[in-house]
C-alpha cells in the first residue's frame, strides 16, 4: 500500500536527519574541545583528537550513509580554525575518508558494536585505532603539506603527532560512544553508588598526580599509572563503557593539566610531552578494553552455559510433558476401545434370545436329520438318495450354526481396530443375519437394498459391524411400537462420492430438532431405558476411519441415520484383490 | 410319555396306521431347512407329508386337505402359531397339533398348551419326541 510506503519513508528520512545531526553536533563538540587543547591543530597538533573518534563510532554505529554529516561537520570545525579553506576541505575530507575505510575494515573483520568479545575489542585496537588512524595521518599531513601548512618540526614528528592524536581518539572515544547506553543501563541503587564512588575517586587521584593537589613534589612518569587500578576496576565491574568513561575522565584531567603546565607529563617539549600522553592513554584504553572484553566474554560464555543448562532442563520437561501426554492419549484410546467393545457385548446381549433361535434352527434341523438318517439306515432297501440329502442339509446346516458363531465371535473380539479393505455389502449382510431373526420375531421387517459392484471401503470390519448393528437396533426400537404393517426397517448401502453410505431408515416417531442436534452426545438418550452411549461411540468410530455419521428426518415419520466411510484407494493392489475375489 | 430304547431304530416301537388310512402329517414352519428336515423325518416314518411356510398359505389350502396332524412353530412370520391355532379351535376345527417354539417364551407355551397341543416342543427338541407325539395324536 503507497501510503505505507511514504510513511516508511518518511520515518526513514527523519530518522536519518535525526542520526546526521547528532553525528554532526557530536563531530563539532569534539574537534572543539580537540583544538582547546592545542591553539590550532594544523600547525600545532594536540595529543588527542576525539573528533576522529566521533567520527569512526558514526560509522559503525549508522553506516557510511552517514558521511555527509561528517563532512560538513570536519569541514567547519577547521574552517573555524586558521588554516586555508582549500586545507580544511581536505582535512574533511581525508578524516571522513579515512573514518569510512576503518569502518569498512572493521565490517570486514566481522567487528561486533557491543564489544563483548577480546577478537573485538583487537580489532578495533588494530583496525580501528592503528590502521584507519594511519589512513587518517597519512592523508591529513599530505593535505597539510600540499596546501604549504607548516605543522611541527617536520613530516614526520606531524605525521607521529597526527596518528597518535587521531588513534587514542578511536580508543578514548569509539568504545565509549558504541556502548555509552549500557552506563545508563544500571539497575541497582548499589551499582549507581559504586560507579559514582569509582569516578570521584579516580578524580581524585588523577587530579593529584596530574595537578598541583599533590602532596608531594615527586612527579614522575611512572606516577601516572596509578590510574590503573581504577581501570581495572572499571573494566571488572561495568566493563567496557566503564573503562571508556574512566580513560576519558583521566585523558581529559591529564590533557588540561599537562596543558596548564603541571603534572608528570608538563616536563618536556610539547612534542615530547603529546607523545607520551598518547601512549599514556593508548596503553589504558589498550589494557581496560581488553580486560572488559575478556570479562564480558566469558559473563557471556557462562551465560550461555546457564542457558544451555536451563534449556536442556526445559526440553526436558517437554520430553517428560510429551510422554505422559502420549501415555494419556493411549489410556485414552485403550478406554475408549474399552467402551466400544461393552457397546457390542451389550448390544449382543441384547440379541442373546435371537441368537440362541439362530443356532437352535439349525442344531434340530440336524438333530432331525441324524435321526432320520438312522431310520434310514435301519430300513430295506437302503435308501441312498434320501441319506445323501439328509448328509448334505446337516452339512449345511452345521455350516450356518458356525457362521452365527461366528459373527458373534467377530462382534466379542477385543483387539484395536485395523483398517483394511472391507467388502461392504457383505460386511452389513452378516449383521442384518445377526439381528433378523430378533426382528421377525418382533414382528419387524428389514428391507435390504444393497447397490452390487462397489469398491470396498477401508475400514474395520467389526467396527463398521458395530455402527449398522447399533443403527439397526436403534431402528428396529423406533418402529416397535407401530402397528404390524408399519414395522419397517430398511437397510440401503450406495456410492456417495468418495465415500460408500450406509442408511438405515426408519417409520417410527422420528426425532424433534433439539433431539437431532444432541442425539450424538454421550449420554443423551431417548429412549427411557438407554445409556446414551451407543451413538456417540458410533460417531467416533465413524471419525476415526475418516467418514460421517449424520440423522436427518425420513419422508412423512421417523428418521434416516447415515454413516459414509472412505473408499480404499483403488490403486491399492489389496482392495483390487479383494474386489476381483 | 414313554421312552424309546435310544439305539434301537425307532420307527418299531411307533404305533403304526394301516396302509390306505393313514392321516397326514401338516408341517408349518417358516424355517426352510428345519422343515425339509421334519418333512423327510415324517416321510421315513410312513407318514404322508405336506409342508407349508406360513400360516397363512397353510389356511389358504385347508379346504382341500384330509384331517391331519398339525405341527406348528409357534413363532412363525407373519400370522404366528398361537393366532394360527385360536384361529381354528374359533373355527371350530378340531384337528389335532403339535407346537414347537425355537426360543424360551412360557406365554406361547402356556397358551399353546390352553389351545389343546399335544405337545410343546422346544428347540433343539430329541426328534424321537416329535414321532412320538404324532404318533399319539394320530392313534
Amino acid at each position: 500500500m503507497a501510503w505505507t510506503e511514504d510513511g516508511a519513508a518518511r520515518n526513514g528520512a527523519r530518522k536519518y536527519l535525526i542520526e546526521a545531526a547528532i553525528v554532526f553536533v557530536a563531530y563539532y563538540i569534539a574537534g572543539k574541545l580537540g583544538q582547546a587543547t592545542t591553539e590550532i591543530r594544523s600547525s600545532n597538533l594536540g595529543p588527542v583528537w576525539p573528533a576522529y573518534g566521533v567520527a569512526l563510532a558514526s560509522v559503525l554505529r549508522y553506516g557510511v550513509r552517514i558521511w555527509p554529516a561528517l563532512v560538513t561537520s570536519a569541514f567547519l570545525v577547521a574552517f573555524q580554525s586558521p588554516v586555508p579553506h582549500i586545507a580544511a576541505a581536505g582535512q574533511a575530507i581525508s578524516a571522513t575518508l579515512a573514518a569510512m575505510t576503518g569502518g569498512a575494515l572493521l565490517k570486514w573483520a566481522s567487528f561486533d558494536r557491543a564489544i563483548s568479545r577480546l577478537r573485538d575489542a583487537l580489532t578495533l585496537i588494530v583496525f580501528g585505532a592503528l590502521a584507519s588512524a594511519m589512513v587518517s595521518a597519512t592523508l591529513g599531513v599530505a593535505v597539510l603539506y600540499a596546501t604549504d601548512v607548516q605543522a611541527y618540526s617536520g613530516i614526520g614528528p606531524a605525521w607521529l603527532i597526527y596518528w597518535l592524536g587521531d588513534g587514542t581518539g578511536v580508543l578514548l572515544i569509539t568504545p565509549l560512544a558504541l556502548t555509552a547506553f549500557d552506563l545508563v543501563k544500571f539497575r541497582y541503587p548499589r551499582q549507581i553508588a559504586e560507579f559514582a564512588a569509582l569516578v570521584f575517586l579516580l578524580v581524585i587521584v588523577c587530579l593529584a598526580i596530574f595537578g598541583n593537589l599533590a602532596p608531594f613534589s615527586v612527579r614522575l612518569h611512572v606516577l601516572a599509572f596509578a590510574v590503573l587500578p581504577f581501570i581495572i576496576w572499571a573494566a571488572v565491574q561495568f566493563g567496557v563503557a566503564g573503562v571508556g568513561f574512566s580513560t576519558l575522565v583521566v585523558a581529559t584531567i591529564a590533557t588540561v593539566t599537562t596543558a596548564l603546565g603541571t603534572g608528570p607529563f608538563a616536563r618536556n617539549t610539547v612534542f615530547l610531552n603529546a607523545a607520551l600522553l598518547d601512549i599514556f592513554f593508548a596503553v589504558l584504553a589498550v589494557s581496560g578494553l581488553c580486560l572488559a572484553a575478556v570479562i564480558a566474554e566469558r559473563e557471556r560464555a557462562e551465560k550461555e552455559h546457564a542457558r544451555l543448562i536451563r534449556e536442556q532442563a526445559i526440553m526436558e520437561e517437554h520430553l517428560r510433558a510429551a510422554a505422559a501426554l502420549r501415555e494419556s492419549e493411549d489410556k485414552a484410546a485403550a478406554l475408549s476401545e474399552e467402551l466400544a467393545h461393552v457397546n457390542r457385548v451389550g448390544m449382543l446381549t441384547a440379541l442373546t434370545g435371537a441368537l440362541a433361535h439362530e443356532i437352535n434352527q439349525p442344531l434340530t434341523a440336524v438333530g432331525v436329520n441324524v435321526e432320520t438318517a438312522l431310520i434310514l439306515l435301519a430300513a430295506e432297501p437302503l435308501d441312498l438318495a434320501q441319506l445323501r440329502d439328509a448328509l448334505r442339509d446337516i452339512r449345511s446346516d452345521t455350516q450356518r450354526a458356525g457362521d452365527v458363531l461366528q459373527n458373534v465371535r467377530t462382534l466379542l473380539r477385543k483387539t484395536p481396530p485395523r483398517y483394511e479393505p472391507v467388502e461392504i455389502n457383505s460386511t452389513v449382510g452378516d449383521v442384518v443375519k445377526l439381528i433378523q431373526n430378533s426382528a421377525v420375531r418382533r414382528g419387524i421387517l428389514i428391507d435390504v437394498d444393497l447397490t452390487a459392484g462397489m469398491r470396498p471401503v477401508r475400514g474395520d470390519r467389526t467396527q463398521i459391524q458395530q455402527v449398522v448393528l447399533n443403527l439397526l437396533m436403534n431402528a428396529c426400537d423406533a418402529v416397535q411400537g407401530n402397528e404390524r404393517a408399519l414395522r419397517r426397517v430398511s437397510l440401503r448401502t450406495a456410492p456417495h462420492g468418495e465415500r460408500i453410505a450406509v442408511e438405515v431408515s426408519d417409520k417410527g416417531r422420528g426425532l424433534d430438532d433439539d433431539d437431532i442436534e444432541r442425539i450424538f452426545e454421550p449420554f443423551y438418550t431417548t429412549k427411557h431405558d438407554g445409556m446414551g452411549l451407543g451413538l456417540s461411540i458410533c460417531r467416533s468410530i465413524v471419525n476415526a476411519h475418516g467418514g460421517t455419521l449424520d440423522a436427518r428426518r425420513n419422508v412423512r415419520t421417523g428418521m434416516i441415520f447415515s454413516a459414509t466411510f472412505p473408499l480404499w484407494p483403488q490403486d491399492d493392489i489389496a482392495g483390487q484383490q479383494l474386489r476381483q475375489a | 410319555m414313554e421312552k424309546a430304547p435310544s439305539n434301537a431304530p425307532v420307527v418299531h416301537l411307533l404305533p403304526r396306521t394301516r396302509p390306505g388310512q393313514v392321516a397326514a402329517v401338516y408341517v408349518i414352519e417358516d424355517d426352510e431347512s428345519m422343515r425339509r428336515a421334519l418333512a423327510r423325518l415324517l416321510t421315513c416314518s410312513n407318514w404322508p407329508v405336506r409342508t407349508f411356510e406360513s400360516a397363512e398359505s397353510f389356511l389358504g389350502e385347508m379346504d382341500g386337505l384330509t384331517q391331519g396332524c398339525l405341527i406348528v412353530d409357534v413363532g412363525l412370520l407373519g400370522m404366528s402359531g398361537i393366532d394360527l391355532l385360536a384361529t381354528l379351535r374359533y373355527a371350530g376345527v378340531r384337528w389335532p397339533f403339535i407346537a414347537m417354539s425355537g426360543s424360551h417364551n412360557e406365554n406361547a407355551e402356556r397358551e399353546a398348551l390352553a389351545l389343546g397341543a399335544r405337545a410343546f416342543l422346544r428347540k433343539p427338541f430329541e426328534p424321537r419326541a416329535l414321532l412320538y407325539a404324532v404318533a399319539g395324536a394320530l392313534s
